[in-house]
């Protein structure tokens, strides 16, 4: 068994410990530097470069297009208030001239009615004169005609002609103190 | 014992480098100038290559699947890791080297994860390289950006009394290259260990026959488990690299 291992460890000398996993190997570190510098100075130029101003233009565009909408909300939002504005201002001004309206009809229906009103009064007043004044001729021709006939009466039962004015002004007297 | 001494030569093949790639059915001998490792990286970068250079469609102004995809790592990667660490102006600049280092690392431990693959970045020599090429930006970027001046002054900390000073610098000096070395290791060791563990499973079935079989649903759930590594290990190592050169290119941060 111990020849066995010996045997394989002989066989391939380099792999016998942990001594030559930390084996320095000036090749393969100049391999390494020369593969890493060389996929890194050709991937600068087909890939890094193009690749990282790709991603910079799109994110410029996404900004600028970011930008662009929020100016539109802007604009939108200044539209939709002037129009909010506009709109509340007719309703207003409507308003006025609904008010103005309803004020001018109401003082017109107030000067109708305080002509109307007149009127009545005039014609009230005219009928009350024209009555009060068929009233006095009425009174006045009752009270001349009652007189005659108080004279009349009185004439017959005395039987004597009794002087006309002076006896109408004593009747008269009587009649005013009836 | 023979048993276990022959799971434990697999699986030390297995997770290292040598210049046999093992496919069903064939062994194929590497010439001396390339491992199986090396052909990893070869064959990631190839494959970074035509995902990206040839499937991703970059005018697209609005993705598609794949690119869709492979689009959202690179957001990441610019949005969460370079401009995170760097600020937005150097992070932009800095973005096609982290986005190198993330597909790159990621490729290699997807490609780990495939049975006639091999984990390169369970390789120390590839993670060390790495993590050097992190190191060479931390010191070179700075020295670029801020002096040479600057750059000494990045290892002098704010608000400490003067004398304190003298044994700080020091240990930040020292810090910057604990740091890369720390990349190193924190990679390269997660990477070995996950395929250990997963082999190791697997070799339990070898060496106690079926008693040993409910290990398979073990290995399996490690294995998803590595997956889920692969993912995050690259983000790891790309995020520290980002941050440790954020550190020393903008020291008042």
């Amino acid at each position: 068994m111990q020849d066995q291992a010996t045997h394989a460890t002989v066989e391939v000398p380099s792999h016998n410990g942990e001594a030559d996993v930390m084996a320095i190997s000036p090749m393969m570190m100049g391999l390494t530097w020369v593969t890493f510098i060389l996929v890194t100075l050709i991937l600068y130029k087909v890939a890094w470069r193009p690749i990282l101003a790709t991603l910079e233009r799109r994110e410029q565009t996404i900004r600028t297009a970011q930008e662009n909408a929020e100016k539109i909300r802007l604009q939108l939002q200044d539209m939709e208030e002037k129009r909010r504005q506009a709109v509340a201002d007719a309703e207003k001004q409507a308003k006025e001239i609904l008010a103005a309206a309803r004020r001018a009809a109401e003082e017109a229906g107030r000067v109708i009615e305080e002509k109307s009103r007149r009127e009545a009064q005039i014609l009230v007043e005219n009928a009350e004169r024209d009555i009060g004044k068929a009233r006095d001729n009425a009174v006045a021709a009752l009270r001349r005609e009652s007189a005659e006939l108080s004279i009349a009466i009185a004439g017959k039962l005395i039987g004597s002609n009794l002087d006309d004015e002076k006896n109408r002004s004593l009747v008269d007297k009587l009649i005013g103190q009836l | 014992m023979d048993k276990t001494a022959a799971v434990n030569q697999y699986i030390m093949e297995e997770v290292q480098d040598s210049h046999e790639w093992v496919l069903p059915f064939i062994k194929v001998h590497l010439p001396d100038f390339l491992s199986v490792h090396g052909v990893m990286l070869i064959l990631c970068a190839s494959i970074l290559l035509l995902l990206f250079g040839v499937l991703y469609r970059k005018k697209d102004v609005v993705p598609h699947g794949l690119t869709n995809l492979l689009e959202v790592f690179v957001l990441f990667v610019r949005d969460q890791i370079s401009i995170a660490c760097l600020g937005d102006k150097d992070g932009r600049k800095m973005t096609p080297l982290f986005c190198s280092f993330f597909f790159f690392i990621l490729g290699l431990n997807l490609m780990g994860l495939i049975p006639i693959f091999r984990a390169a970045t369970g390789n120390v020599n590839v993670t060390a390289a790495l993590a050097l090429i992190t190191l060479g930006f931390m010191i070179f970027g700075s020295i670029y950006k801020n002096g040479f001046i600057g750059f000494v002054k990045a290892f002098v900390p704010h608000g400490v009394p003067w004398p304190l000073l003298f044994l700080l610098t020091p240990i930040e000096f020292i810090g910057m290259f604990i740091k890369a070395f720390a990349l190193t290791i924190r990679l390269f060791a997660n990477m070995l260990a996950g395929h250990i563990v997963i082999f190791a499973l697997l070799g339990l079935v070898v060496i106690f026959g079926w008693a040993a079989l409910p290990a398979m649903a073990l290995a399996m759930g490690v294995y998803f488990l590595e997956l889920f590594i692969a993912f995050l290990q690259a983000y790891i190592f790309t995020l520290l690299s980002a941050m440790f050169i954020g550190q020393m290119v903008h020291p008042e941060h």
